[in-house]
């Protein structure tokens, strides 16, 4: 069987959350997950909630899209929660200690730049920022690959990374045995892209030759 | 064979491709005032790998290869662009990236740092890393100004690890270069692609067929041996495309969490991992 894996993307929202709530403990060494969805109507929600090895709260904010207006949300759930901190650790205590400033892990799939120093800065050391690919193979499973973006302007900073893999049911993906050759090569022309690979100067021919 | 030249692998003409270059690279750095060329000239090596998404395994090889290399009683530097993604000084055992930053005396460089890592035993590893992130441009004429440096001119072997995409300046011939593709059909594509690129002035060229320890390495061997059919029959006439399997082991594993070179671990002799990174830079040192 192949094990091609084609990039996806996410469409739903609530796929990046089950796919990230299925690799807490590979994304927060030793953690699991206590809750989805903090916050309220208002001001938004944090995704998940989960704890270290330690039993210290990690909050999630996902933002599937990567549309920057997205972070006025997390912003807005910041508020929230420096405001409602003390209610939200009664709500949870005994499974998980939560501070007046919490661990928060965003994931996205792209940080413009200033976008990454505003959100490092926002809450200083606390916040980590995760990039993510998504990958289907050839029976529709979807994995990630994330990343952990670090501050690159600040002295050794470049260092840190992480690489997950998760998988959870996904949509029907298509068939790559019975995909017809042009569409194959299409394909992967558009993978290698996502991957910032340039094949530019392999010929369709060429192409075919390494697929036949 | 026409137009082919015979691969250069001499310190001068290394120099001569990058240093006329007359791109403005808006840096501040001095441009070394040219040295006396060393009698003996290192030999230089990219690593390429395609294997995604699979970013530690791309470094892993590469730093293992150097400490290989330096087992051997060879001085190694390796030059590394993994940037954001660079795990490189974490499998040489190296907590804080700027500790034990070696900036020579008398030259001033924005954007690269030099450090000296060492194990006991061994020969002396130069680590190059950009000081600059991915997104700032390394500039072009950087990489030439780096092989200018005293320690790396005078070192036997140069490593070029370059698993974000092009080299920083791909005019330069090698004698060989090390490719690392796994079973994706993406991973062959781009194996291919680079072979294309660098076939004017590289003839020969190590594969690593990297496969997990205990999956079945026909399916990669498979992807080998197309790319290979391929290569021979759209490319140019000589090429030499030499295979070496290069599994992934439990000791690797180990080796990449633990942060310490497979060959410094205390049983690499029965690591297949380690044989294999053994052959490959014995297959380099060799100049087969």
């Amino acid at each position: 069987m192949s094990r091609l894996l084609t990039p996806a993307s996410i469409v739903d929202p609530r796929e990046l959350v089950e796919l990230v709530s299925g690799a807490i403990s590979e994304i927060v060494s030793g953690g699991f997950l206590i809750d989805f969805a903090l916050g309220n109507e208002e001001y938004g929600y944090f995704d998940l909630v989960a704890a270290n090895e330690n039993r210290e709260g990690v909050l999630f904010f996902l933002n599937s899209s990567g549309d920057e207006v997205e972070y006025l949300r997390f912003l807005k759930c910041m508020c929230w929660y420096q405001e409602n901190w003390r209610t939200v650790q009664k709500l949870h205590a005994g499974r998980v200690a939560l501070g007046p400033i919490p661990t928060v892990f965003v994931v996205a799939p792209r940080y413009s730049n200033s976008m990454r120093k505003v959100l490092l800065n926002v809450g200083g050391s606390r916040i980590t920022l995760l990039k993510y690919n998504c990958f289907q193979d050839s029976n529709g499973k979807k994995s990630l690959s994330i990343e952990k973006v670090e501050d690159s302007s600040a002295v050794g900073g470049k260092t840190g990374f992480m690489y997950v893999s998760t998988t959870c049911p996904s949509r029907p993906a298509a068939d790559w045995p019975n995909m017809p050759m042009a569409e194959k090569i299409k394909y992967l022309r558009e993978f290698c892209r996502e991957m910032e690979a340039d094949i530019s100067n392999v010929s369709d021919e060429e192409l075919l030759d390494l697929l036949g | 064979m026409g137009d082919m030249k015979r691969p250069a692998k001499g310190f001068d003409e290394i120099s001569r491709v990058f240093l006329p270059s007359t791109t403005p690279d808006h840096s501040a750095e001095m441009v070394p005032q040219a040295a006396a060329l060393p009698s003996r000239s290192p030999l230089l090596f990219p690593v390429l790998c395609c294997l995604s998404p699979a970013p530690a395994v791309e470094s892993f090889f590469a730093c293992n290869l150097s400490v290989e290399i330096a087992k051997n009683n060879k001085t190694v530097t390796l030059i590394d662009f993994g940037f954001e993604r660079s795990v490189v000084r974490h499998l040489m055992g190296c907590s804080n990236p700027i500790s034990n930053a070696v900036t020579p005396a008398g030259a001033l460089h924005p954007d690269y740092r030099l450090e000296s890592i060492k194990f006991d035993g061994l020969a002396e590893i130069t680590l190059v890393l950009p000081a600059r992130p991915r997104e700032l441009n390394f500039p072009k004429r950087t990489l030439g100004r780096i092989l200018t440096e005293d320690k790396v001119r005078k070192c036997n072997v140069i490593l070029i690890n370059s698993p974000m995409g092009p080299m920083p300046e791909i005019r330069t011939r090698f004698p060989k270069a090390i490719l690392l593709i796994d079973d994706q059909i993406h991973s062959l594509a781009r194996g291919y692609s680079w072979i294309k690129r660098l076939s004017s002035g590289c003839l020969c060229f190590i594969i690593g067929a990297v496969h997990r320890e205990g999956e079945d390495s026909k399916t990669v061997m498979r992807g080998v041996s197309k790319l290979q059919n391929a290569a021979f029959k759209h490319l140019p006439v000589g090429l030499k495309l030499r295979v070496i399997s290069m599994p992934l082991d439990m000791e690797a594993r180990a080796s990449m969490h633990s942060g310490k070179p497979l060959a410094l671990r205390e049983s690499p002799a029965l690591s297949s991992s380690a044989g294999a990174i053994a052959k490959l830079c014995g297959s380099l040192l060799r100049n087969e």
